[in-house]
């Protein structure tokens, strides 16, 4: 077979693979995408007009300073997810490229399929951006989107330059016990188990939890410079989803071992109430910093106490729902879980914003999700 | 009375054309059974109905009298169960689960007994690393201990050979030994020798089908690793025609 050949059967397997995967759980991705396509337009429904009003209130060039921001956020992001795809890419693990290389391929084909899987990582990224995101929110000048390109493309390169390194062989660093040998509860220890490896171990989790804290310190400032109410909303419900995303990189963590837990005599109840207290606790914790920097930031003299306070349910929202939907699809696919947190999230967020009675509707739909979900635990 | 019984037990796959069962099984008190059967012929899917992880479509567990559901977490927690695929936690050490999982059965004082279960598992040079870093057979030597730790009344061992050094296997024949009689122990293996030194009643799986092997009780060493053979090519000449 010439070697255009097999470089481009390494692409179309490499490629193929996500296919093979979706086809085989089809049932789950289409129980997905219609959930949140139905989420989605229940969302622009509702509260299509009340959104529209309150984005009409914001200065134009607020407005335009904000979606410029966010786009140009979006695509430097862009460009460190690229690097993490491309790293994952270069990388000596098990793969399409580490198998043809075992299997006795030439190395400069496996380094074509590289480079040329690479260059579609690249232009299908980018490409989606530029044609599909970009026209609609931003209209940026020539030597802008160079220049938001080109910053863009060097976070890709250098952090795909520290990242593409192989771990190294050997001992990896000796981990302090994260429990004491002092005899407590049950749940006290499934409690502490988990706390001390979001806090600790998961570096996802981590990286989440100190994100939020960022985008609330962040919210401070914004009350210092008298910004709008709606902004920090929008950013308050940033804040919180990220804490949720935290609890839903743990649960993955969690759900990889579940078998274990079972072992031990975990029920579902058990599972769920611990996850409720920390969620809770990240939450009302979330709520009270936001009190303070709203205070702080004198707020309370801006606006009406009616509607500068629909901020704390908001902060306590994603994490005190995440509990109750945490079994219903998928617990072992973080994504999946930040996707549909986030998009009840936002609803029953926009919901509260528009009219704070809309906190019993998040208590309804808790019990009923929790019902929904019942024993579900056994079945992940 | 440490029994399990499993009566008309099924469950079908449509989507991988597989039918397990309708399958019966009796085991008294002390009764050790060796599983053995091709691989994909419904071994690990059993020991999941067995110990509570997958639903049957039809059929009864009867664990020590009682009825299997999916949340009968007290009867779960007498049970020791090591699966094939080794999921554990990967951020954590062996010294942290094994704490974690003494602390949830109720196993006291701790540090004494750990340092016990670390040593009789050789675990002890490593139980600081992550599992992430540690070779299958520590991993296996860790789930093994997590198995064993609290004396089970039911020990289920799915390939619990796999990956084990000549020293660890003896340990875990040792194990076996000393608790022989005082529970009940299921083990697949593929490995007949230990299967016939460590068992008074054998099975084999085809096609999600259980076919006990009588002789086997009163079948001495050679023979019972004859009869295992026998029986394990024939029905897998049977499948093939």
């Amino acid at each position: 077979m010439p070697k255009w050949q097999r470089i481009l059967a390494l692409i179309v397997h490499h490629n193929k693979q996500n296919l093979i995967r979706i086809r085989y759980d089809w049932g789950r991705e289409m129980l997905v995408l219609s959930s949140t396509g139905i989420l989605l337009g229940l969302f622009y429904y509702i509260f299509h007009d009340f959104l529209h009003t309150k984005l009409n209130d914001l200065p134009e060039s607020l407005r335009q300073g904000i979606s410029t921001r966010l786009m140009a956020t979006v695509l430097l992001g862009l460009g460190a997810w690229i690097a993490g795809r491309l790293a994952q890419l270069f990388k000596d693990q098990p793969g399409w490229a580490l198998f043809a290389l075992r299997s006795g391929e030439q190395p400069s084909v496996v380094d074509a399929f590289r480079r040329c899987q690479a260059l579609l990582i690249l232009v299908l990224s980018y490409g989606f951006f530029w044609l599909a995101l970009a026209p609609s929110f931003v209209h940026w000048s020539l030597q802008d989107s160079v220049i938001l390109q080109s910053s863009s493309l060097a976070i890709a390169a250098l952090l795909f330059f520290f990242m593409r390194k192989n771990p190294a062989p050997g001992p990896s660093k000796w981990l302090q016990p994260i429990l004491n040998d002092k005899l407590v509860s049950r749940a006290q220890t499934l409690r502490t188990w988990r706390w001390y490896q979001m806090l600790r171990r998961n570096r996802l989790c981590r990286l989440c939890l100190g994100l939020s804290a960022f985008v609330q310190i962040l919210i401070g400032i914004m009350h210092g410079l008298g910004w709008p109410l709606f902004l920090c909303v929008l950013a308050t419900m940033l804040a919180s989803a990220l804490l949720a995303w935290a609890v839903a990189f743990q649960l993955e963590e969690d759900m990889r071992a579940v078998w274990f837990e079972r072992q031990l005599g975990c029920s579902h109840e058990e599972f769920v109430r611990v996850y409720q207290e920390l969620c809770w606790f990240l939450g009302l914790g979330l709520a009270l910093l936001s009190l303070a920097l709203a205070l702080i930031g004198g707020v309370a003299a801006r606006e009406p106490a009616s509607e500068w306070l629909k901020l704390l349910p908001i902060a306590c929202l994603f994490p005190v729902i995440t509990p109750s939907i945490m079994f219903q699809v998928a617990p072992d696919r973080p994504l999946l879980q930040i996707l549909i947190t986030s998009l009840i999230g936002l609803f029953l967020g926009t919901a509260i914003y528009a009219n704070v009675l809309a906190i019993f509707l998040v208590a309804v739909a808790i019990h009923y999700a929790k019902t929904y979900q019942k024993d579900n635990f056994y079945r992940s | 009375m440490l029994t399990l019984e499993l009566s008309s037990l099924s469950k079908n796959f449509p989507q991988s054309h597989f039918q397990l069962g309708p399958l019966d099984l009796n085991m008294e008190e002390g009764d050790s059974l060796a599983l053995f059967g091709k691989n994909g012929s419904g071994k690990s899917t059993l020991f999941h109905m067995i110990t509570g992880h997958l639903r049957p479509d039809s059929g009864r567990i009867q664990v020590f009298g009682e009825t299997l559901k999916m949340d009968a977490f007290t009867l779960k927690r007498r049970m020791g169960y090591l699966p094939q695929n080794l999921d554990l936690p990967r951020w954590v050490s062996g010294f942290d689960i094994i704490t974690y999982a003494m602390k949830l059965h109720g196993m006291n004082p701790i540090a004494a007994e750990r340092q016990k279960i670390l040593d009789y598992w050789d675990c002890s040079s490593f139980a600081h690393k992550p599992l992430a870093a540690c070779s299958y057979g520590m991993q296996k030597r860790i789930a093994l201990a997590l198995a064993s730790m609290h004396k089970p009344d039911l020990l289920i061992l799915d390939e619990p050979f796999s990956g084990l050094d000549l020293y660890h296997i003896r340990a875990l024949e040792d194990l076996l030994e000393q608790r022989r009689g005082q529970q009940l122990t299921i083990v697949s293996t593929h490995v007949a020798a230990y299967a016939a030194k460590l068992s008074n009643k054998a099975a084999t799986m085809h096609g999600g089908q259980l076919k006990p092997l009588l002789p086997w009780i009163h079948a001495d060493f050679m023979t019972r690793i004859k009869l295992m053979e026998d029986q394990f090519f024939v029905s897998g000449s049977e499948e093939k025609s």
